[in-house]
């Protein structure tokens, strides 16, 4: 197991490394740099626009450039946000959290109510119910996330007045107690927006695998000992359901995370998607290079932790190796 | 056996069938029998004669498109089983009646140890987990897969197959049941492997006086071990055998086909002196296999200095148990595996020396009938495009007159009209398996490889192959090397034998065709 | 191949491709139109205009169409450019195996472990504003690894299968074994990558559009629509309520497509005859 976790880890820093130098590589091709605008006014000097760029690194040779990105984010500096004002280190803090937040509950929804409800509609699949649920699934994830965000403004937020419209806290809100259930209440309906296409996701191939696996011959064996039906299904057939959801999250995790951009910006969520949009637009290089490292590195620990779950599912799983 | 008819009854049942609940032909009907307590059934017919139906039926486990029809009797000591809710039925399982599976390779959980698993039919009869537990290692032992603690922590993909047969008969022992119904416990092992298996069961069964009921498709193995016989056929039992009257005599059909194939066979004239004129020679071929097993448990045994030669059209048998590698010789010999040491040389032509175009051009002269055929053949294609391509891609027919011949081959291998123009998922693997061997007979080749030709076969079906390759070398004037583990098969259709074993070939070549 | 294919979904998929081939013929208005500002400014779906107008009284059934026309088109050239791509870099990896697989499919990783709308708004917003081709362009190279990996898997499978050596036994020579052997068993795999991309593609584009990166005015696409219909009051509904089913029955549609021909190559890989 040891060896399986270090394996895993040098793997995802390669993988962590290789998605940084391919975020180089793009800012890099686009046209312009960060003082594009700012600096290429007719009435600045060439002298002052080179020594502004040599003062921020962006004469030196692409390759000098990205090995400096990484070893100086090796030592957590990752250099100045010229849209914000302050060290993309800085930035990145103090929005990290309130995606982590984001996406930790959203997880939690998509993922803690996608298996079971996945589970029973596999184990039932002749039950109307459970063939309605599945097309119910089918039809949301068939929904773009900005869509449903965009819905969920208008109808309970906008409309009807049931959550706040955007934002994390109530600005001179309460504090203590009354401040959580204040942030709870701004984080409903952008974690449920983005839980739901997710937890669909989940949901329905949940409900695949669990379909397949009660006629597999292990399953009858079980029954064959007299377990009763419950037992079965729960420590018999889901752990094995459990493979190809896990295998999913593994891989398709960072892609299905991306709608936190999306989501952010629409309820307005102080995170590090919106930060990272608001990046883009400035073309921010070292913000955005920044955010990608962290988004990277995020998913990267993630797809770990779906690989180790995956082994303690099927010991035969080998992951990746 | 007079003494079966005292004995209390373990299990009675009566006009018992299965339809699929869709209405359609029932799956199993009117099938009776009475099991004295102790006592052994033997059930035996071919694959789809209802024989995995019946034991599902009597465990309570039929998939759910199918039910047992109403007015079966079903009872289990004194317990009726026909009319009992889902709940009795289940509390019996594994208590009073236990099942071992097919497929060892499936039928356990891959994630769960093997002690856990075992645990389980005691906690789900209300053992505490502990000492379900400690007493899955003391049945583990009993099943002799000692120490006990070992495998007890193994996952069943740590094991081989017939150690999984094992864990699965120590499960279905633990509770010491009344009736034991065991659905081919042994198919998927070697002979050897077979009988330690099959003792344990009667061993275990011996202490705790449960009943048996023997599933298997090979009625060898039945006469051996049960007091009685049931035949299924298409669903229904044939030839009414009345308890202890000896039911396992052999149906006179498999009797007499064994006897004629036999007697055609033997008389290889001069063939049995390989000095002629030699087509195939192999020396101190060492192969080593690399990549995953297509037969799953020890297939990755090398070849490991291998010779013998094969003269032309003679036939040469090799015979070996499962893991000696067959099939790794096999495909070295049609360079589908390189060849690490040694030497083959065709008619002169040394094998592993040749690629590429040379190599495709000889390949006409070589062909190979895999163990699998209906697997070789491209699941899209139809049995006349299949059979033609073999004449087009060495240029001996093309167009329509390639197509011509491709019925007619097919007709030869004594295939339907109708197959010529289906894909090989709309033929039975019988016919699947002529497709194949038309395809190798197409290029009209100097030798054919038979990789147990027969394996997916019934032994009905199994006959009729064997008879038409015979009749095929006959007429063709190829040579054939047959593989098998099948003795009884190899013997009747060559007239040379070698043992092969643990990737060596025992060098006894002429004892071996006086049997 | 049994799969049996959903016709709603064909039907569903082909009226919305037709009528993007169409639209100039079957809008009843230019999609740039603004009819009467002072007076059809906002109306609600009537026969005149089925589908209502906006705030600048342009005709929403006629903006709808010519949206599908961005939208699907983009989609389209998108999954034209994923499907070569994603062929190219799985095949190679599963025929050449050893090192260049493990490279290209550590490549493949390492870019999914992006979110793929980073990916996108980095080149977009590298680029400035995109023509409606480089943004099919762009959709495409961004989305062609989950392609690959099928690809390579199905490849590496079909090189492994039985029914493949059969055919080299036999002698049949490299080009015609993958001209007949190898790439119609691939067909089926490729259809489900194709609609699946598509599926992806759709949303992608429109949530570009939404955002203002992707199709801008005087263009309309589907989520450019939705962009003007933002924050908008509830009684606005038509200019919500037909871009989402749009983009909503299309998805789903694909979606259903893809997971049919998926199901029936399950079921001939369950039956043995693949």
């Amino acid at each position: 197991m040891a060896r399986a976790v270090l394996s895993r880890l040098l793997q995802g820093t390669l993988v962590v490394l290789g998605v940084v130098a391919i975020c180089f590589t793009l800012i890099r091709l686009a046209p312009g740099d960060p003082f594009f605008r700012a600096l290429d006014e007719a009435t600045v000097p060439a002298a002052q626009r080179d020594a502004q760029r040599a003062a921020f690194g962006y004469d030196r040779p692409i390759p000098e450039q990205f090995v400096r990105f990484v070893t100086n984010a090796a030592r957590g500096e990752l250099g100045w946000s010229h849209s914000r004002g302050e060290p993309v280190a800085r930035a990145l803090a103090t929005t990290v959290p309130a995606s982590a937040l984001l996406i930790a509950v959203a997880a939690l929804l998509a993922f803690g109510v996608g298996i079971p409800l996945g589970a029973w509609m596999g184990w039932h699949a002749e039950r109307p119910a459970a063939r309605w649920l599945d097309r119910g699934a089918l039809l949301l994830l068939s929904v773009p996330d900005y869509v449903l965000a965009l819905l969920a403004v208008m109808g309970p937020a906008l409309a009807w007045r049931l959550f706040p419209v955007g934002g994390m806290r109530t600005e001179f809100g309460p504090t203590g107690a009354a401040g959580l259930l204040d942030v709870a209440r701004h984080l409903a309906l952008p974690a449920l927006t983005l839980a739901l296409p997710i937890g669909a996701v989940v949901a329905r191939l949940q409900r695949a695998a669990m379909r397949t696996v009660r006629d597999a011959d292990f399953v009858r064996t079980a029954r064959a000992t007299g377990a009763s039906e419950a037992r079965v299904a729960r420590r018999h057939a889901l752990r094995s359901a459990l493979v190809p959801v896990l295998a999913y999250a593994g891989v398709h995790l960072a892609t299905a995370l991306g709608g936190v951009v999306v989501i952010e910006r629409i309820f307005a969520w102080p995170g590090m998607g919106r930060l990272l949009y608001e990046g883009v637009l400035s073309r921010d290089y070292p913000l955005v290079a920044g955010g990608v490292l962290v988004a990277a590195v995020g998913a990267v620990v993630g797809t770990m932790l779906a690989d180790l779950a995956l082994r303690w599912a099927d010991p035969r799983q080998r992951g990746f190796e | 056996m007079p003494a079966a008819n005292d004995r209390p009854l373990a299990l009675q049942v009566r006009d018992l069938g299965v339809r699929l609940t869709s209405g359609a032909r029932p799956l199993l009907e009117g099938v009776s029998f009475d099991l004295a307590r102790g006592a052994s059934l033997g059930v035996v017919g071919p694959s789809g004669a209802g024989k995995t139906t019946l034991a599902l039926a009597l465990m309570g486990l039929l998939p759910r498109h199918a039910a047992v029809t109403p007015g079966a009797t079903l009872r289990l000591g004194t317990t009726p089983l026909h009319d009992a809710s889902p709940e009795t039925r289940r509390l019996v399982r594994g208590r009073r009646m236990a099942m071992v599976f097919q497929e060892p390779m499936l039928a356990l959980h891959p994630a769960l140890s093997v002690q856990e698993q075992v645990a389980e039919v005691g906690i789900v009869h209300g053992l505490p987990p502990e000492t379900a537990l400690r007493r899955a290692l003391d049945q583990l032992a009993r099943v002799g897969l000692v120490p006990a603690a070992t495998f007890g922590a193994r996952r069943p993909h740590e094991l081989s197959g017939g150690q999984r047969q094992r864990v699965l008969l120590a499960m279905a022992m633990f509770l010491e049941p009344e009736v034991l119904i065991a659905d081919e416990p042994t198919t998927a092992l070697d002979p050897a492997l077979q009988r330690e298996v099959l003792d344990q069961i009667d061993a275990l069964r011996r202490n705790a006086g449960t009943a048996l009921i023997l599933i298997s498709h090979d009625p060898d193995v039945i006469r051996e071990r049960c007091d009685t016989v049931l035949h299924l056929r298409d669903g229904r039992p044939i030839a009414p055998e009345g308890p202890g009257a000896g039911g396992a005599r052999p149906s006179p059909v498999t009797r007499l086909s064994v006897g004629r194939a036999a007697t055609t066979t033997t008389p290889g004239p001069s063939a049995t002196e390989p000095a002629a004129q030699v087509l195939l020679e192999v020396r101190d071929l060492v192969v080593r296999y690399t990549g995953p097993s297509a037969s799953g448990d020890s297939a990755t045994a090398a070849v490991d200095g291998v010779s013998f030669t094969l003269a032309r059209g003679e036939t040469l048998g090799l015979i070996g148990p499962s893991g000696a590698g067959k099939s790794t010789l096999t495909h070295a010999l049609v360079r589908l595996l390189p060849v690490a040491g040694g030497s083959i040389h065709f008619d002169g032509t040394d094998l592993s020396a040749i690629r590429g175009e040379p190599l495709r051009r000889l390949r006409r002269r070589l062909q190979l009938v895999a163990q699998d055929a209906g697997a070789s053949l491209t699941p899209h294609l139809t049995a006349e495009t299949l059979v033609a391509e073999g004449l087009e891609v060495h240029g001996l027919a093309r167009g329509s007159d390639a197509r011509r011949r491709a019925r007619t081959l097919l007709d030869e291998v004594g295939l339907p009209a109708r197959a010529a123009a289906a894909r090989p998922r709309e033929l039975s693997s019988g016919e699947r398996q002529r497709v194949a061997l038309a395809r190798a007979l197409a290029p009209a080749p100097d030798l054919l490889v038979c990789d147990e030709p027969w394996a997916a076969l019934d032994p009905d079906r199994r006959d009729a192959i064997l008879a038409l390759l015979d009749d095929l070398r006959a007429r063709h004037g190829l040579a054939l090397l047959v593989i098998s583990h099948d003795h009884d098969a190899v013997h009747r259709l060559a007239s040379r034998v070698l043992p092969m074993y643990l990737g060596r070939v025992a060098a006894v070549p002429h004892a071996a065709a006086t049997t | 191949m049994t799969a049996r294919l959903p016709r709603g979904a064909l039907v569903v998929l082909g009226a919305m491709l037709a009528a993007a081939a169409l639209a100039p013929w079957l809008a009843p208005y230019a999609p740039s139109a603004q009819l009467d500002p002072a007076t059809l400014a906002w109306r609600p779906p009537s026969l005149a205009h089925p589908l209502g107008t906006d705030s600048f009284s342009r005709d929403v059934l006629s903006r709808m169409l010519h949206g599908a026309r961005s939208t699907l088109g983009v989609a389209v050239l998108a999954v034209a450019v994923s499907l070569t791509l994603g062929t190219l870099v799985g095949a190679l990896a599963a025929t050449a195996r050893g090192g260049i697989d493990a490279l290209l499919m550590r490549l493949t990783d390492a870019l999914l472990a992006m979110p793929r709308l980073l990916l996108l708004l980095l080149v977009v917003a590298g680029a400035g504003t995109l023509d409606l081709a480089p943004l099919a362009l762009v959709l495409g190279a961004t989305g062609w690894m989950t392609t690959a990996r099928l690809v390579r898997q199905e490849t590496a499978r079909l090189l492994a299968t039985e029914h493949l050596r059969g055919a080299r036994v036999l002698g049949v020579p490299w080009p015609r074994l993958l001209r007949r052997h190898v790439l119609p068993g691939l067909a089926p795999t490729l259809a489900v990558a194709a609609t699946a991309a598509f599926a992806a593609a759709v949303p992608l584009e429109s949530g570009l559009s939404y955002l203002g990166l992707g199709v801008r005015t005087p263009l309309s696409s589907w989520g450019n629509l939705l962009a003007d219909a933002e924050s908008l009051p509830l009684q606005h509904w038509w200019l919500i309520l037909f871009p989402t089913l749009a983009i909503a029955t299309t998805v789903l549609a694909a979606n259903r497509l893809a997971e049919a021909i998926a199901d029936g190559m399950q079921r001939d890989v369950d039956e043995g005859t693949r």
